[in-house]
């Protein structure tokens, strides 16, 4: 079966098609998720930005001129209203001890997450909430330069066109973000070890 | 906190690391990275950084957020709206496609299902462990008062215990994309034959409620069940129970109803009591 192209699928959008748009969605909703809920760090606030971001670019649809940048564009958007967050200082993860992984914290860990099942899985978690808050520290450009990189698939030259800067400006931005990650990584003894 | 640009070789090397070099500049880079050992050591650094940067999952499904719109929850090749008459003919409703999805999302999230029994129709809420029939003590303690038609309902004793709702029993705090379509599919399919069957009898204060959900949930494609739940509390259940006026003890009745020109639907006040796994 063929699959309808981003840009045709917006072209139908912008016509009125609201099942093209919903295929959009389809498409890119858990792109977009991921990448709001760890910038946000938090799933309630994920899932309000995800919904006005997608609202935002249903009401907005008509002025994407290239509907193949139409997942760059609802990240750009989804950006922006992070950013709204964080202004109001809402959306910051607060900082997580990798020390309060005992057991009252492996309890805690599994009311929210049901599929723990040990300490190690707690011990699992806990080191990703801790990789969470390390990145929530991270100035908010890098962080987003790093995400958009690692996760999204962005190129640099793309994420430049969503955040309005200079391709060479992302590097610098992942540069820094990587070595204060690493930085910060490497005092907590946390590995890619501790996350598998 | 302004950073200063890296060199030009240190852009190299995040180009390097995430791929974004040709072949003959990743040759010429990776020269490079075997003469200078202190731009090979940022490398081995930030190689690492990204490893343990895969290992971060995000910890919950995604939750869907395709619109409720005409085409959500629409089941392929069936055009089934056609056959909800009993909204459609009621008060100009003309919703009932989107009712439908938005109706269906709610009920399924809640837990909500509806099936047919001997004597009438039966509506559930919450858990489906709560399949234990109310005690004939309960139904009888539970009068209904109705001023505005001829005669009381009566509920019929006997119900079988609902079949596993495996849709709503799986659902935790979020609802995926394929759970959602799933359950509407099914929530759907379920009310529209049964509440065809009442057709006829255009029951307005369900109409009403259908329509108050729905007013709520366009406004916001939410999929938080949280919310759902208060704004089912403030309208539908309300509307839909207002007939009740004792609570019941069991989390299921039973209606039917008195005469072919009437019905009443009655739900048991106790499904307000919302479990934590709903949230």
């Amino acid at each position: 079966m063929q699959t309808n192209t981003d840009a045709e699928l917006v072209a139908r959008s912008q016509n009125g098609d609201e099942r093209a748009f919903n295929s959009l969605v389809g498409r890119w909703e858990t792109s977009l998720y991921a990448f709001v809920r760890r910038t946000l760090g938090d799933s309630e606030d994920a899932r309000d930005v995800c919904q006005e971001t997608l609202v935002k670019a249903h009401a907005n649809i008509g002025r994407l001129r290239d509907g193949e940048k139409f997942k760059a564009w609802i990240h750009h958007i989804a950006l922006n209203l992070c950013r709204d967050r964080f202004r109001s200082a809402k959306g910051r993860a607060d900082m997580v001890s990798l020390d309060e992984t005992g057991s009252e914290e492996i309890e805690r860990l599994a009311e929210l997450y049901p599929s723990i099942h040990s300490e190690q899985d707690a011990h699992r978690v806990g080191v990703q909430e801790v990789l969470a808050s390390i990145l929530a520290k991270i100035p908010e450009e890098q962080r987003a330069s790093i995400l958009l990189r690692e996760y999204q698939g962005f190129t640099s030259e793309e994420i430049g066109n969503i955040m309005g800067v200079p391709a060479a400006t992302v590097r610098t931005r992942i540069y820094y973000g990587l070595r204060t990650l690493r930085k910060q990584l490497d005092e907590r003894g946390i590995s890619r070890a501790d996350l598998t | 906190m302004k950073q200063e640009p890296i060199d030009p070789k240190r852009e190299r090397l995040i180009a390097y690391l995430y791929g974004e070099m040709t072949e003959e500049e990743s040759k010429s880079f990776v020269r490079m990275l075997e003469s200078d050992t202190t731009l090979r050591a940022e490398y081995e650094e930030l190689r690492g950084a990204r490893e343990i940067l895969s290992g971060w999952r995000v910890p919950e499904p995604t939750p869907s957020f395709v619109f409720l719109n005409e085409t959500a929850g629409r089941p392929k090749g069936a055009a089934w709206w056609k056959k909800f008459e009993f909204l459609r003919g009621a008060g100009g409703f003309g919703l009932g496609l989107a009712t439908a999805a938005a109706v269906a999302l709610v009920l399924a999230i809640t837990g909500f299902h509806v099936e047919k029994l001997d004597g009438g129709l039966a509506f559930r809420f919450g858990e489906e462990k709560r399949n234990v029939l109310p005690s004939s003590e309960a139904l009888d303690r539970f009068e209904l008062s109705n001023p505005t038609r001829s005669a009381p309902l009566e509920f019929a004793n006997g119900a079988k215990p609902a079949a596993p709702n495996a849709a709503a029993a799986s659902s935790g705090e979020y609802i995926t994309r394929a759970e959602f379509e799933k359950m509407s599919n099914e929530m759907v399919g379920s009310i529209v034959d049964l509440l065809n069957e009442y057709g006829n009898h255009q029951n307005q204060e369900v109409t009403g409620v259908l329509q108050a959900m729905y007013a709520q949930l366009s406004d916001k494609q939410s999929r938080d069940s949280e919310e759902i739940r208060h704004r089912m509390s403030a309208l539908g259940v309300e509307l839909l129970m207002r007939q009740a006026k004792n609570k019941p003890s069991s989390g299921e009745l039973r209606i039917q109803p008195t005469s072919s020109e009437e019905s009443e639907i009655v739900s048991p006040w106790k499904s307000l009591e919302w479990k934590e796994e709903w949230r």
